[in-house]
C-alpha cells in the first residue's frame, strides 16, 4: 500500500524574482489522501500548476511512478496520470453531462464525426467509476454544484487518473454534499488513487486527510499525520501566529424595539411566511442549505428580489423595498455572496470600488467628484481594513482574496448603513482574514449596526451570531441562541435540514 | 500566485490608459513627419486645414461610439442618427424659412435644437432597446440603424436635400482665429465629454455599470438608466457631427458616410483605447486625427493612381490589425 506515486525534491520556483516556492519537497503515496494547507499566496496554486506541468520549476526534481523529471509538460502529466480538478471544473455548463464527461476520451482518439454511441458509453463509465447516477441527458449547468463536481471527478477518472489534485473542492458545497464527495474521496482511496486536497477549511482537511502538508510564504512548515494534529497547531503554523477563538467578545444585542421587523415575508416559490426580528447591536445567523432560500430572502430585503407579500419595519416604520436603490435610501447594505461577480469591480481601481456606494455624497449637487475627497476616503477606509495594497489606484484584482473580501465589506461599511446583510463574507478567504472579518463583524455591532449573516459555516456562526435561525424549504424551521447550543447540535440540524 | 506578485509591485509594467495615449500620439508624430518628408503639399496650411474641416464628424460620431462601447455597448446606428437628424433639421429649416426672412441666425439655432432632439430621440429608442428591454445592443442598434435609415428614405424620397440660407454654411466654412469652426466644436464636445466621463458620478457610474452590471447593480447603481443616458448622449454626438456634415457639404442625404462611417468610428473608439469601462476621450481624439492623416496622406501620395482612394480603406485596415496585434502583446505583457 504504502508505495510512492508522487514525490517531489527541492523545488523552488521564482516569479520575476520573487520567490513563490523555497525548496520543497514531499512525497504522496498510492491511495493516500494527502491535505493541502495555506493561506493565500503560500505557494499552494504554485505547487499544484508545477505538477500539472503549467508552471516549469526552476530548482528541483520530480519523480512520477519512479519517472524522473526535471519538469513536465501538461501532456506528459495527464499521461503519468495526474488530473487537476479546479475550483471551478473547467466544465462546459451548456453541454450535456454525457458531453462534457464523454467527448474528450473520444476527441483523443481523433476522426471527424463524433460516435455519439460511443460518448455516451464513455460517460456512463466515467460514472460508474465514481457510483454516482446523474442523467446523461441533463444540462450540466443546470445541475447542482455537487453534481458538477461528481462530473468532474468521473472525467479525471476516465483519463485514467492516479492522483487527482482538488483545488478548493468544498468552496461551493453545503455541508451534506461535503459529506458525499468525503465518501467519493474515500471509495476512491480504496482503489488506489491518490487524492491532493487543497483546501482553506482547517477542519475539512483535517476530517479527509491521512497526511497534512502546510506551506507557508513558499515553504513547506509542515508534514505530519492528521492524526496528530489539530486544528488549532494547523492555524498556528498556516498563519504563524495563534488564533484565540476562547475569548470572543460578544456585542450584546440592544435592549429596545427592533431595528428591523420582518412579518410574513413571501416570494414563492422560493420562500414563504418569514417572519423574524433584529435588533440593533445584534448579530443575526441565517444558515440552511443551498436552495433553502437564505439567499432569495437577503436578496428581497436588499430590493433585488422583491417580496410579492409580507412586511417589512424598520425602527416601527413599515417600508416598501423594491430596488436595491429602495434598500439603500433605508441605509441597508448587502455584501453579496460572489465576491468577484457580485461585488467588485476587478478592473477598476481600490479607491473606485471602495467609494462606489457613496460616490454621490462625495460629489457636489451638481455631480462633480472632488477627487481629493475620494482618495482620503478610500485611503481611510484602506487603513481601516488593513487592506493590503501599496497604492489605492491600484486595480481590485491585484489583490489577494482575503483583501478583496475586506474591499467589498469597505464599500458598504463606508455608507455607514443601520443593517448590513452579509451573504458568505468568508468563503475562500484564508484563515487569517477570516478571524479579522469575523472580528469586524462583532465590533461593527458592538457600534449599533444591526447585522444578518447567511452562512452555513458552523464554527462562523457561533464566533459571531447571537442567535441563529434555520431555514429550510423557504421557511424558518428552528432558532438557536448561540449560548444555548454548540457546533454539533447546529452542524446537525443543518445536515437534517436536507430531508 | 500570480496575482500577489503584481500586487507587490506595483511598477511593474501595466498597459493603461496613459501608455494608450502615448502610444498614439507617437504614431501620430510618425505619421505626420513620414507623410511631411516625402510629400510637399502635406504640410501646409491649406493642407491642414482641410483636415482639421473633415475630421471632427467622424471624430464626434467616435466619441458617440466610444460612450457606448464603455457600457460594452455599441452604436451601430450612429451615423444614421446623424442623417436623420440633420435631415429632419434642414426640412424643418426649409418649411419654416418664409416665418424666418430676416432671421435667418434664429433658424440656424432652431436646426441645432431640432437636430440634437432627433438624435436624443433616437438615442432613447436605443436606450429603451438595450437599457430596459435587455436587447443585445449590437441587434438593437442595427435594427434601428435599418429603421432610421428607412425614415430618412420615406421622408426625403431618396432624394438629397439641398437649399439651405447661407447662414447654415458658417459652420462648416469659416474659421475662428484660424481655426475651422468643425474643429472648434469637435474640441468643445471632446472637452465637455472629458469632464462629465472623468470627473462627474456619471461618468463613474458609466465606467462601473461597464465594468460589471451585476457588482455595478448591487451596488444601487442603475443600469438601465446609464444605458439610457449613454444612449441619448451617443445620439445627441451623432447629431451634431449630422450639422456640421450638413453644414459643410451644403445638403444632406440618406446615404452620406453609410458606407465607411459606422467601420470608422468603431475604428477610433478601439484605437481610441476603448474598452468596457474603460475609455479615454483624448485618446479618441488621437484616433481621429491619425485616421485623417492617413486618409489626406495617402490621397495625395497616391493622387491620380488608379485605385489610389482603395489604398485609404487598406490603410485603415492594416493599422486597425496592427492596433489589434499590439493591443494583445500589451496584455500579454501585463499578465505576465
Amino acid at each position: 500500500m504504502n508505495e510512492e506515486l508522487l514525490r517531489v525534491e527541492h523545488i523552488s520556483k521564482y516569479f520575476a524574482g520573487v520567490r513563490a516556492l523555497d525548496d520543497v519537497s514531499f512525497n504522496i503515496n498510492r491511495g493516500e489522501v494527502r491535505g493541502l494547507v495555506g493561506e493565500n499566496g503560500s505557494g499552494k496554486s504554485t505547487m499544484i500548476k508545477i505538477i500539472a506541468g503549467v508552471y516549469e520549476p526552476d530548482k528541483g526534481d520530480i519523480y512520477i511512478n519512479g519517472n524522473h523529471y526535471k519538469r513536465l509538460t501538461p501532456i506528459i502529466s495527464i499521461r503519468e496520470g495526474i488530473q487537476v480538478i479546479y475550483q471551478d471544473f473547467s466544465l462546459f455548463p451548456n453541454l450535456t453531462v454525457a458531453e462534457n464527461i464523454g467527448i474528450n476520451r473520444v476527441i483523443s482518439k481523433g476522426g471527424r464525426v463524433v460516435n455519439w454511441k460511443e460518448v455516451y458509453e464513455s460517460a456512463k463509465e466515467g460514472l460508474s467509476r465514481v457510483g454516482a447516477d446523474i442523467p446523461l441527458d441533463a444540462i450540466t449547468g443546470e445541475l447542482p454544484t455537487a453534481d458538477r463536481q461528481i462530473i468532474a471527478i468521473a472525467r479525471a477518472l476516465l483519463e485514467d487518473a492516479r492522483l487527482i489534485i482538488m483545488d478548493e473542492p468544498t468552496t461551493a458545497l453545503t455541508q451534506l454534499e461535503i459529506q458525499h464527495l468525503f465518501k467519493t474521496i474515500n471509495d476512491l482511496k480504496k482503489r488506489g488513487i491518490s487524492i491532493l486536497f487543497v483546501s482553506h477549511k482547517l477542519n475539512e482537511v483535517k476530517e479527509i486527510s491521512d497526511s497534512i502538508l502546510i506551506f507557508r510564504d513558499g515553504k513547506k512548515v509542515l508534514d505530519q499525520e492528521a492524526e496528530e494534529l489539530d486544528i488549532k497547531t494547523m492555524e498556528y503554523y498556516m498563519t504563524g501566529r495563534q488564533i484565540d477563538t476562547s475569548s470572543i467578545a460578544y456585542s450584546e444585542p440592544e435592549e429596545a424595539p427592533p431595528l428591523l421587523k420582518v412579518e410574513n415575508l413571501t416570494l414563492r416559490p422560493c420562500f414563504s411566511n418569514v417572519s423574524f426580528e433584529l435588533k440593533s447591536r445584534e448579530v443575526l445567523g441565517i444558515t440552511g442549505l443551498l436552495g433553502s432560500g437564505r439567499t432569495e430572502l437577503a436578496l428581497s430585503l436588499f430590493g433585488e428580489l422583491p417580496a410579492e407579500s409580507g412586511e417589512i419595519w424598520l425602527e416601527g416604520k413599515k417600508v416598501f423595498i423594491k430596488r436595491v436603490q429602495d434598500a439603500m435610501e433605508q441605509e441597508i447594505g448587502y455584501v453579496p455572496e460572489d465576491r468577484i461577480k457580485e461585488g467588485l469591480f476587478l478592473e477598476q481601481s481600490i479607491s473606485n470600488n471602495l467609494v462606489v456606494t457613496i460616490i454621490d455624497w462625495l460629489a457636489s449637487k451638481m455631480g462633480i467628484i472632488r477627487n481629493q475627497t475620494k482618495l482620503k476616503t478610500a485611503e481611510e477606509w484602506v487603513s481601516k481594513l488593513e487592506i493590503k495594497t501599496p497604492s489605492v489606484e491600484n486595480p481590485a484584482n491585484s489583490l489577494s482574496g482575503g483583501n478583496q473580501q475586506r474591499v467589498v465589506l469597505a464599500k458598504w461599511l463606508a455608507g455607514n448603513p443601520k443593517i448590513l446583510i452579509l451573504n458568505g463574507p468568508t468563503v475562500g478567504v484564508d484563515v487569517g482574514s477570516k478571524a479579522a472579518i469575523h472580528e469586524l463583524i462583532r465590533n461593527l455591532a458592538k457600534q449599533g449596526m444591526g447585522i444578518i449573516l447567511i452562512s452555513d459555516d458552523i464554527p462562523e456562526l457561533m464566533q459571531t451570531c447571537n442567535r441563529i435561525l434555520l431555514m429550510r424549504d423557504g421557511r424558518i424551521v428552528k432558532e438557536f441562541r448561540r449560548e444555548e447550543t454548540n457546533e454539533e447540535e447546529l452542524h446537525r440540524h443543518l445536515v437534517a435540514a436536507k430531508n | 500566485m500570480a496575482e500577489q506578485k503584481r500586487g507587490k509591485f506595483p511598477g511593474g509594467f501595466r498597459f493603461n490608459i496613459e501608455d494608450r495615449v502615448l502610444l498614439l500620439s507617437v504614431v501620430l508624430i510618425i505619421l505626420v513627419i513620414f507623410f511631411g518628408a516625402i510629400e510637399d503639399r502635406f504640410l501646409t496650411g491649406s493642407s491642414i486645414r482641410s483636415m482639421a474641416f473633415q475630421c471632427p464628424e467622424i471624430g464626434l460620431m467616435g466619441l458617440g461610439m466610444a460612450i457606448a462601447m464603455m457600457i460594452d455597448g455599441i452604436n451601430l446606428s450612429i451615423n444614421d442618427t446623424a442623417n436623420l437628424s440633420a435631415l429632419i433639421a434642414g426640412l424643418s429649416i426649409v418649411k419654416l424659412a418664409p416665418f424666418f426672412a430676416g432671421h435667418e441666425f434664429l433658424s440656424i439655432v432652431i436646426v441645432f435644437l431640432v437636430a440634437i432632439a432627433t438624435g436624443a430621440a433616437c438615442g432613447a429608442l436605443n436606450g429603451l432597446l438595450a437599457g430596459y428591454i435587455g436587447a443585445p445592443p449590437i441587434l438593437a442598434t442595427l435594427a434601428t440603424l435599418t429603421l432610421y435609415r428607412g425614415i430618412s428614405v420615406v421622408i426625403t424620397g431618396g432624394k438629397t436635400l439641398t437649399g439651405f440660407p447661407k447662414e447654415l454654411s458658417i459652420i462648416g466654412h469659416q474659421v475662428v482665429m484660424g481655426i475651422p469652426i468643425p474643429f472648434v466644436i469637435f474640441l468643445i464636445v471632446g472637452i465637455l465629454m472629458y469632464f462629465v466621463l472623468e470627473y462627474t458620478t456619471f461618468g463613474f457610474k458609466v465606467r462601473m455599470s461597464g465594468t460589471n452590471p451585476t457588482a455595478a447593480k448591487f451596488s444601487g447603481i442603475d443600469n438601465r438608466s446609464i444605458a439610457m443616458k449613454v444612449y441619448i448622449l451617443s445620439g445627441i454626438l451623432g447629431a451634431i457631427a449630422g450639422i456640421i456634415v450638413m453644414s459643410r457639404t451644403n445638403s444632406v442625404a440618406y446615404e452620406y458616410g453609410t458606407r465607411t462611417y459606422i467601420l470608422l468610428t468603431l475604428l477610433i473608439s478601439v484605437l481610441g483605447g476603448t474598452s468596457p469601462g474603460f475609455g479615454n476621450v483624448v485618446g479618441v481624439i488621437l484616433a481621429t486625427f491619425i485616421l485623417q492623416v492617413l486618409s489626406t496622406g495617402f490621397h495625395m501620395l497616391l493622387l491620380g493612381v488608379r485605385g489610389s482612394s482603395f489604398f485609404k480603406d487598406f490603410s485603415w485596415g492594416v493599422l486597425f490589425i496592427a492596433i489589434l496585434i499590439i493591443d494583445h502583446f500589451m496584455r500579454r505583457e501585463k499578465s505576465i
